[in-house]
C-alpha cells in the first residue's frame, strides 16, 4: 500500500468484477465500476439492491460481517485491497467512513476527532499543542467549529443529529483518509441538517474523493458528479446497471430500468 | 361514538366506527387492570417476604437476657476489698485458687501468670472463676410486649440473675473473635476470613471471567467447538455449589498443595493449614462465580451498539484497540452488575467451604491467604447448629453482620458502575 502513489494510477477506485456474498447468498454481483479521484460519485437504487454492500467492500467493512465473502477485485489507488498482505486495518484508514445514523464515540467531541489521529501514531510536531491544533483544523474542515470550539470538552452525544455527523465527518478526516465513503449520511437529519451535509460534501470533494450511497435522488442530482444506479435482478442480487456523468444519469438515462426509477415509475 | 363533526371532509370510509372496535376497549382496560394488579401483588409479596426476614433477624438480635453468675463477685472480695479494686497478685492468687489445674497449666504455658497485666488478670477472674452465663434469653417482641411477665418470671426461677437488655449485635460483637461464652463471642475472625475470601475470588474471577467473555464474544468463531463451550458455561451456572466444593478440594487443596498452603512462597505456618487456606477458599468460590461472571459479561458486551464497533473500525483502529477503547467502556456497568451479583453469591456461599474444608472454630485473625480460615456463613451456621438459645441470638446478629458487608460491597460496586455509566456520557 505504502508504495503507491495516487499518479500510478488513473482511478481512485477500481472494481473488477466484484461480487459480495453473505453466506450462500449473493448480494451484489460482477460489479465493475471505476471512481473517478476528486469526485464526488452517487450510488442511488431501490432498497435492498447492494449499494451499502458495495460500499463497504471498498474498505473491507464487509469482513466484520463473519459470514462475508468478496470475489473479484478492488484496486484502490492502483493496490489490490484484497491481497494477502494487506492490512484491512490499514485500508480503513485510508479509505474513511461514515455511516448512516451519526455514531460518535461516547466521548468528548475533542477526543472523538483526536482518537483515531493518536490511534494511527499521529505525529505532527510534539504533544498536544500540535494535536490542539489538529483537531481545530479537522472540526474546521467539517463546519463545526465555530458551533463547538468552546464547549470541546463536552460529549459528542450532547450535540444535534446533523452536528454529530458532521462530528463524525472530522473524525474522519482526523486519520487523514484519501477516500470518504458515505453511507446515506443524511438519511437521519432534518432537511436544513442536509443541505450542511451536502455543501460540506462538495467542499470536501476539492481534497478527497467521495463515495455516496443516497436513497434521495435530488441529493444525488444536486451533489455529486457522477452517478452508479444499482438495481436487484431476478435472484435478488445487486447488479450496476448504468454508471456516468450525474447530468446525463438523470437527464438522457441509456437505460430504461434507470429512467423508471428517477422518473418514479419503480422503486 | 357516532359523531360525523370530527370526520374528515371527503373521509373515503363510513362514518361511525364498527361496533366490534367499541366493543372490547373496556374489556382490554379491564385485562391490563388485572396485569397491573397482579404485578403489584408480586411485588408486595416480595416485600413482605423480605420484611419477615428481617424482622426474625432483628427479634433474635435484640431482647431481655438473664445473666446469672457462677460465683457471686462479692464473694470473692478479699478484707473488704472489692473484686474491681484488688491489685494484681491478689487477683492471680484467687485464679489459682479457683480455676483447674489444666486450665491453669495452659495459661502458664503462654506466659507466666505473673507477666499478665492487672486488666488480664481481672478480665480472667471474670471469665473463668466468676464466670457469667445467660440463663434465658427472649426475643425483641417479647421484650417489648411482655416487659413485666418476663421480669417476674425471672425473679421467681432465677432470684440471682440479673435480667439486662441486650443488644447481641454491638461493635464489641464486630471486634472480638469467637468464644465458647456467648457473652463474649464475637465474629470478628469470620469477618475478616470473608473479606479476604471474597477479595481473592473477586481478584481471581473478575479478570479470568471478563476475559473469558471478551474472547467468546469479539475473538471466538461460531463453530460447534465454541457452541459446545458455551452451552456448557450456561449449565455451570446451575451446578450445585458443593459440587465446586469438591472439585476445589481435590484440586485445590489436595493437588496444588504446595502453592495453595504456601509452602512455595515459603509459608511455614506451625499451625499448618495443610491446603486448607484462605486461597484454596477463595479460589473455589471464584470458580463458582466464574459462569455468572462470563454470562453477564458476555451480555452487557453484546449490548455494545455495533456502530460503535464500526466507528472505531472505520477509523482504523484495530481489534485490540476497538474491545479496549470502546466495547469494555461500554460494557462495564453491565459487567460490573453482573459482578456484584456474584459477589452477592459467593459471600453467603456455605457448603463449598465447609467442603474445602474451613475451620469452625478459631481464635486468630488471619494474617495471610495462605492461613486457616473461617467465614461468616460458616459461623452462622455453626451457631445455629448449637442446642442453647443464646448461640441462636448470635447466629441472628451474624446474619445482620454479614448482611451489612454484603450491602456494602454492593454499595462500593454500584458506586463504580454509576462512574462508568457517567464516564461513558462525557470522559
Amino acid at each position: 500500500m505504502e508504495t503507491t502513489t495516487p499518479d500510478q494510477a488513473r482511478f481512485a477506485v477500481e472494481a473488477r468484477d466484484l461480487s459480495v456474498y453473505y453466506g450462500s447468498f449473493r448480494a451484489v454481483k460482477d460489479i465493475s465500476l471505476n471512481i473517478e479521484p476528486q469526485k464526488v460519485t452517487a450510488i442511488i437504487g431501490p432498497s435492498g439492491c447492494g449499494k451499502s454492500t458495495v460500499l463497504r467492500a471498498f474498505n473491507r467493512m464487509n469482513e466484520l460481517v463473519p459470514t462475508a465473502r468478496t470475489e473479484g477485485t478492488v484496486h484502490f489507488m492502483g493496490q489490490d485491497i484484497y491481497a494477502p498482505d494487506v492490512d484491512p486495518v490499514e485500508v480503513r484508514r485510508r479509505v474513511g467512513m461514515v455511516f448512516q445514523k451519526p455514531n460518535p464515540f461516547p466521548k468528548s467531541i475533542y477526543e472523538n476527532v483526536a482518537w483515531g489521529a493518536r490511534l494511527n501514531g499521529f505525529k505532527e510536531g510534539l504533544g498536544r499543542p500540535a494535536m490542539d491544533e489538529w483537531v481545530e483544523k479537522c472540526l474546521r474542515k467539517a463546519a463545526l467549529w465555530d458551533e463547538v470550539s468552546d464547549k470541546l470538552k463536552q460529549s459528542g452525544l450532547s450535540l444535534s443529529g446533523g452536528q454529530q455527523q458532521r462530528l463524525c465527518i472530522a473524525r474522519a478526516i482526523a486519520v487523514r483518509p484519501e477516500i470518504i465513503l458515505m453511507d446515506e449520511p443524511a438519511s437521519a437529519l432534518d432537511p436544513i441538517a442536509t443541505l450542511k451535509i451536502e455543501e460540506l460534501m462538495r467542499e470536501l470533494a476539492n481534497e478527497y474523493t467521495i463515495i455516496v450511497v443516497t436513497h434521495n435522488m435530488q441529493q444525488a442530482s444536486r451533489v455529486s458528479d457522477y452517478t452508479a444506479f444499482f438495481t436487484m435482478d431476478s435472484d435478488r442480487a445487486g447488479v450496476l446497471v448504468e454508471y456516468g456523468p450525474t447530468a446525463q444519469i438523470f437527464t438522457n438515462p441509456k437505460d430504461p430500468r434507470t429512467e423508471d426509477y428517477i422518473t418514479g415509475r419503480f422503486g | 361514538m357516532n359523531r360525523p363533526g370530527i370526520e374528515p371532509q371527503g373521509a373515503p370510509h363510513g362514518t361511525g366506527l364498527p361496533p366490534a372496535f367499541e366493543a372490547n376497549l373496556p374489556a382490554r382496560h379491564k385485562r391490563s387492570r388485572l396485569g397491573r394488579a397482579v404485578f403489584q401483588w408480586s411485588t408486595l409479596v416480595g416485600i413482605v417476604y423480605l420484611a419477615l426476614l428481617l424482622y426474625n433477624i432483628s427479634d433474635q438480635s435484640f431482647g431481655y437476657a438473664a445473666i446469672g453468675q457462677r460465683v457471686d463477685p462479692a464473694s470473692l472480695a478479699v478484707d473488704g476489698v472489692a473484686l474491681e479494686d484488688l491489685d494484681q497478685p491478689a487477683l492471680i492468687e484467687i485464679l489459682q485458687a479457683n480455676i483447674s489445674s489444666g486450665l491453669l497449666r495452659q495459661l502458664e504455658r503462654e506466659r507466666p501468670l505473673s507477666e499478665y497485666s492487672r486488666a488480664e488478670v481481672y478480665a480472667l477472674v471474670v471469665d473463668k472463676v466468676v464466670r457469667e452465663e445467660v440463663l434465658q434469653t427472649w426475643t425483641l417482641t417479647d421484650s417489648l410486649l411482655h416487659a413485666s411477665e418476663i421480669r417476674a418470671q425471672v425473679a421467681q426461677e432465677h432470684p440471682q440473675a440479673d435480667l439486662r437488655f441486650r443488644a447481641w449485635l454491638t461493635t464489641d460483637f464486630l471486634s472480638v473473635p469467637q468464644s465458647s461464652n456467648p457473652l463474649v463471642a464475637g465474629v470478628r475472625t469470620a469477618v475478616l476470613g470473608s473479606l479476604w475470601t471474597i477479595a481473592i475470588t473477586v481478584l481471581v474471577a473478575f479478570p479470568v471471567g471478563v476475559g473469558a467473555a471478551i474472547y467468546l464474544e469479539e475473538y471466538a468463531t461460531q463453530n460447534r467447538l465454541n457452541r459446545l463451550i458455551q452451552t456448557n458455561i450456561n449449565n455451570l451456572a446451575g451446578v450445585p455449589s458443593i459440587i465446586y466444593g469438591m472439585l476445589g478440594l481435590a484440586i485445590f487443596v489436595r493437588a496444588l498443595e504446595p502453592l495453595t498452603s504456601g509452602a512455595v512462597f515459603g509459608f511455614t505456618d506451625p499451625t499448618t493449614a495443610n491446603g486448607r487456606t484462605i486461597f484454596s477458599a477463595g479460589l473455589t468460590l471464584a470458580l463458582l462465580v466464574l459462569p455468572l461472571i462470563i454470562i453477564n459479561g458476555q451480555e452487557a458486551i453484546r449490548a455494545v451498539p455495533a456502530s460503535l464497533r464500526q466507528a472505531s473500525y472505520g477509523v482504523g483502529a484495530t481489534k485490540w484497540q476497538t474491545v479496549w477503547h470502546h466495547v469494555l467502556p461500554g460494557a462495564m456497568p453491565g459487567i460490573l452488575t453482573g459482578t456484584i451479583l456474584a459477589i452477592s453469591r459467593a459471600i453467603g456461599e456455605t457448603a463449598p467451604l465447609v467442603v474445602v474444608g474451613a475451620a469452625t472454630y478459631i481464635t486468630f485473625d488471619p494474617d495471610s491467604p495462605f492461613s486457616k480460615f473461617t467465614t461468616l456463613p460458616i459461623q452462622i451456621y455453626q451457631w445455629t447448629s448449637r442446642p442453647q438459645a443464646e448461640f441462636h441470638n448470635l447466629a441472628a446478629a451474624a446474619i445482620l453482620a454479614l448482611l451489612g458487608i454484603l450491602l456494602s460491597l454492593n454499595a462500593l460496586a454500584i458506586l463504580l458502575r454509576n462512574r462508568f455509566r457517567r464516564a461513558g456520557g462525557n470522559s
